[in-house]
């Protein structure tokens, strides 16, 4: 058992389209790479977690391994809605905690092409009526009562927000949107990294009010790991990976708590706010203590609402905190520095590594041209509708 | 489902109950008074597995969520208005909204009353009857 976890390699591909590559050569050259940045090999790995959602059935990690190593260590295939690299990531740390690792690799891969709106295949119904499913339903039920697909559940949330704050308005989303889609110009891994204008942005196809085009993540292609150490495996490692080592102060995995509406709606606020508080309850640490902050932007609205989620304002403050510069670049708490899930994107089994990643270059003081000078504590946050929420805090090792 | 015996419809989902009255219906924990729609295994808030006889629902609430939906899966026509509404009688449903729904926002918080609606016909004829709920006017 270790007192302590750290991250001694991480990587990431670029995200986009990568239709000549397959899952695994996305997972290979993240795992690879992360294994490089930590001066380890597949051979040394106690353990292996591998997050995919959509071949998830297939044994992703050990498709990865037999490219890279077949060790005979064993893999945990995890799948947990967009939160499922993170899930991988803490299962790997979960390892180290058990002492039954002191070595371990996380991978968070996926291949979603051009998919278009994100849904589970329903299967065919019959030419004749036949309740199907807890509800009973005899028709598919979407658009018949209501959508359950993800960019409704993100913009009813955000309707839901204007309506309970005063001083917020669809303005405040759209600015969210700007700010990544800005921040992801300087982060060569982003799959879009194009500046668009406030009015581009308000005036773009509406998918659903008031989420316009871009404001919604893009489907794509891509793959993080990172590799982990316990206090013994750090000790023997190179000083010069030993000083670039990033601690995890906090691995926080939370389920939806109940509440009155959960047959309805999933309610994206209380379960971020449950692992939030875990997590700096966790690290000894608060809100104030973050330089950066990587969450879960699936949506422009998801933005604003996961601010005072997370604590990085005061209850209803959302709005002031954006107008007030304090998420941008060179602003109190700069906010997915990465151009975020909106312009970085969103390979779900990905994306929960991607946002460790970027803290940690950070961290490390390695994040290139969007570097967040002197950033010496970071949080990652990833929220996967059914619903799992995780929060990663990590801190500069130190000195 | 619920039988309609002599009829040539069906509810669209096992929680609406059509006849005179159109409602929804469905079960409250013995245990804790939590309301489901759906069928359950259990009660998700205290786990307790008593849910003694169907309840009625009535047709009428208060809207806590809406959009207007623009892109949808082939099939779906566009645009419509998706919501929640918390029932006066315990309960939230997921529904389409239909009247004072122009700015979503302004919805949030206004009265609504279920209404029924022919949904689809299947090979044999028969109706499926399904429901919305129109936005009172504030």
């Amino acid at each position: 058992m270790t007192d302590t976890v750290w991250i001694v390699g991480a990587a990431m591909t670029k995200f986009g389209r990568f239709p000549d590559l397959d899952v695994v050569d996305l997972g290979t050259s993240a795992a690879r790479a992360a294994l490089a940045d930590s001066g380890t090999t597949m051979h040394q790995m106690q353990t292996v977690a591998v997050g995919n959602v959509f071949e998830g059935i297939t044994g992703v990690g050990q498709r990865i391994m037999h490219q890279t190593g077949q060790t005979g260590a064993p893999v945990y295939n995890v799948s947990n809605a967009c939160a499922t690299g993170a899930t991988a990531l803490r299962t790997a740390i979960l390892s180290l905690r058990a002492g039954e690792a002191d070595l371990a690799l996380a991978i968070g891969c996926e291949q979603l092409g051009k998919r278009g709106l994100l849904a589970a295949d329903a299967e065919p119904r019959g030419s004749e009526f036949s309740p199907r499913g807890r509800d009973g339903s005899v028709v598919e039920p979407e658009g018949v009562l209501g959508s359950s697909m993800m960019p409704a559940v993100f913009a009813e949330a955000g309707v839901a927000y204007l309506a309970r704050t005063d001083g917020a308005s669809v303005d405040h989303f759209f600015k969210v949107a700007q700010k990544n889609h800005l921040n992801s110009t300087l982060n060569p891994l982003a799959q879009y990294r194009k500046e668009f204008s406030f009015e581009q942005i308000a005036g773009g196809d509406m998918i659903s009010y008031p989420n316009t085009a871009l404001m919604c993540s893009p489907t794509g292609d891509g793959a993080a790991a990172v590799v982990i150490a316990s206090d013994a495996a750090l000790c023997k490692l190179d000083p010069a990976v030993r000083g670039r080592a990033v601690k995890v102060s906090a691995s926080v995995l939370v389920s939806d708590p109940w509440v009155d509406q959960a047959e309805a709606s999933w309610d994206v606020d209380t379960i971020t706010q449950v692992a939030a508080w875990q997590a700096y309850e966790s690290a000894g640490l608060g809100p104030s203590d973050l330089d950066m902050v990587e969450l879960h932007d699936c949506f422009a609205t998801a933005e604003l609402i996961h601010y005072e989620n997370l604590g990085l304002c005061e209850p209803c403050g959302g709005a002031d905190f954006l107008d007030s510069g304090a998420p941008w670049r060179g602003g109190k708490t700069p906010v997915n520095i990465s151009g975020g899930l909106l312009s970085k994107g969103h390979p779900l089994g990905a994306t929960g590594i991607a946002g460790v990643f970027e803290v940690v270059a950070h961290l490390r003081g390695e994040a290139g041209d969007r570097q967040i000078d002197g950033a010496r504590v970071g949080l990652a946050h990833v929220l996967g509708l059914g619903s799992a929420c995780a929060v990663h805090v990590l801190e500069k090792r130190a000195a | 489902m619920t039988a309609y015996a002599g009829t040539d419809v069906i509810p669209v989902v096992d929680y609406l109950v059509l006849g005179a009255h159109p409602h929804l219906a469905g079960s409250r924990c013995a245990g804790c008074g939590a309301v489901y729609l759906l069928r359950r295994s259990a009660c998700a808030r205290c786990g307790g597995d008593e849910f003694g006889e169907r309840v009625d629902l009535g047709h009428s609430g208060v809207v806590t969520a809406a959009t207007v939906v623009h892109r949808a899966p082939p099939g779906v026509s566009t645009p419509f208005v998706s919501g929640v509404v918390a029932l006066d009688s315990g309960g939230f449903v997921r529904t389409n909204l239909t009247g004072s729904v122009e700015d979503p926002v302004a919805a949030i918080g206004r009265r609504a009353v279920m209404r029924t609606r022919s949904i689809a016909t299947d090979s044999r004829g028969m109706e499926a009857i399904g429901y919305e709920f129109e936005v009172q006017e504030s």
